[in-house]
């Protein structure tokens, strides 16, 4: 660190000071968010930290000025969040940070209008950002991490100060976006329900008035629950939704998207081209497609194996495991193609022990009884239609579509 | 969500939280026109692909496998008995014994 002077300290104190006076007065939202970006790193900020070290008596300065002194219970824990994060006291600079803008939302509460929401949408952001690396440094020192939660508690305030009527609630979306990222990463997914209630039931918010990056995100993390509670239709409905209206030039945020959208796809009898995979680096799903394809349940046992980490991991593991049964039926389907091709008037009339013999090539060793069992389980689901003829070990298939299509909705459950 | 990561580790305290999927955050208030690429995107899914045709590589092994197993079982066990009399016939001494057994295979097999 280069040396500074007394002087030079001072001035570039008072310079932020007057900037966030002024900012305030003239309600000038883009100068004002500069001044609380914190993780942006800007080397006035980084400096601004060195020259509190440098001059010491900053609060003193903050509370004698008439100009500054309305601000203090912003700037003076502002400051001191600063100087921790400066030096790497994450902890500590959390808290500042916390306790300047718990002030910040007192006196944002007190202004008529929305002028300083995006200085708001900072703030929390800074917030969770700070939390999860205090977070990182309790885990590091053997203790126990509880920033983050604290973080989600304090954001769901800021959320009940932007759930009014004024003008001020369009910030809703992007405050149930940031709780959205904090419950996700905790795991506690289930405290999303609360916050997506307000914004879908309550009658102060107009979902079409959100701005549409909030919206995406939003579409995002809901789709993904809709997944994790294998509600196929609405997944299907909100993940499309975030991607088609996603910047195109997001590709890690359409690449997310896709990730939970082609298993939902597959769900309900859709396959994405091969182009969308290898575009997005999706190759993990491309066995699974080709399974579908064919009807080859083999290709779907050594997909499934092979990228077993990544899909337990994203959780969709048990979403992909299920296809078994539209693999099943494809297979089936090719079968009675094949012998119509050969003898059309006995094909609806498929011995058990022809399945058994194409499921052993494909390395399945199944005994017709459980061939039987596993043609009853397609039937119950309607994938396939017909009865058995349990005697002589023939399912009797319709003559009349004996496949039924998904047509865009899942197998019945 | 790495749920599954809590059990295993064992102790609380140290665990630490991940979403691998964490959307990027969008500029404030950035605008994009998606029109074109939202059409092109919305294009990638196919939902005909469920078709009738058994002419790819993986449908002519089936047909294959299907076929070649009932065939064999036809040719193969009748074959297998002759060949298992035959041996047997060796063990035998009588030359007229041998002359009046393979009469009668033949007569069995045309039958």
């Amino acid at each position: 660190m280069a040396y500074m002077s007394m002087g030079e300290a001072h001035r570039r104190i008072t310079d932020y000071l007057n900037r966030f006076s002024d900012a305030v007065s003239s309600q000038d939202v883009a100068s004002l968010k500069q001044l609380l970006s914190f993780s942006s790193n800007s080397p006035s900020l980084l400096s601004l930290a060195d020259s509190l070290n440098v001059f010491q008596d900053a609060n003193r300065l903050i509370k004698q000025s008439d100009n500054y002194s309305p601000f203090a219970d912003i700037t003076v824990p502002l400051f001191r969040s600063l100087q921790h994060y400066r030096t790497g006291n994450l902890v500590d600079a959390y808290l500042a940070f916390e306790k300047s803008a718990n002030a910040f939302i007192q006196e944002f509460r007190n202004w008529e209008s929305a002028w300083a929401l995006e200085a708001l949408y900072v703030i929390a952001y800074e917030i969770r950002v700070l939390a999860e690396r205090a977070d990182r440094e309790l885990a590091s020192n053997g203790k126990s991490p509880e920033k983050l939660k604290a973080a989600g508690s304090f954001l769901m305030k800021v959320f009940g100060v932007l759930a009014g009527k004024g003008s001020k609630r369009v910030g809703a979306l992007y405050l149930t976006c940031q709780l959205f990222k904090i419950y996700f990463k905790l795991g506690t997914v289930h405290l999303c329900r609360s916050v997506i209630r307000s914004i879908e039931t309550a009658r102060i918010f107009d979902f079409e008035e959100f701005p549409k990056r909030d919206k995406v995100t939003y579409m995002y993390y809901t789709g993904r629950l809709e997944v994790f509670n294998e509600n196929f239709p609405a997944a299907d409905q909100k993940l499309s939704y975030a991607l088609i209206n996603c910047n195109p030039r997001s590709e890690a945020n359409i690449r997310m998207i896709l990730k939970y959208l082609i298993p939902v796809k597959l769900s309900i009898g859709i396959l994405p081209k091969d182009w969308l995979l290898e575009k997005y680096n999706l190759v993990e799903y491309s066995n699974i497609v080709q399974a579908l394809r064919r009807g080859d349940l083999r290709l779907l046992r050594h997909a499934l194996e092979e990228h077993e980490d990544q899909f337990l991991r994203s959780g969709v593991y048990l979403v992909l495991e299920k296809l078994e049964l539209q693999v099943y039926q494809r297979l089936f389907k090719k079968i009675y193609i094949i012998q119509k091709q050969k003898d059309p008037s006995k094909a609806h009339q498929m011995k058990l022990d022809v399945i058994v013999k194409a499921l052993k090539w494909l390395e399945m060793d199944m005994d017709v009884d459980e061939v039987e069992c596993i043609v009853a389980i397609l039937i119950h689901k309607n994938l396939v239609k017909g009865y058995f003829a349990h005697k002589s070990k023939v399912v009797v298939l319709s003559k009349q579509d004996p496949f039924p299509k998904l047509n865009g909705k899942p197998v019945n459950s | 969500m790495e749920i599954e990561t809590k059990a295993a580790i064992g102790d609380p305290k140290i665990d630490l939280f991940e979403d691998d999927d964490e959307f990027e955050e969008f500029q404030i208030n950035q605008e994009w026109d998606e029109k074109e690429e939202g059409k092109e995107i919305a294009q990638q899914w196919e939902d005909d692909w469920d078709d009738d045709d058994v002419n790819d590589d993986f449908s002519l092994q089936l047909r294959r496998e299907l076929e070649n197993n009932s065939e064999k079982s036809q040719v193969y066990a009748p074959l297998f008995f002759l060949l298992l009399r035959l041996i047997l016939l060796f063990v035998r001494q009588s030359l007229d014994g041998i002359m009046l057994y393979c009469f009668s295979v033949i007569v069995e097999n045309s039958w």
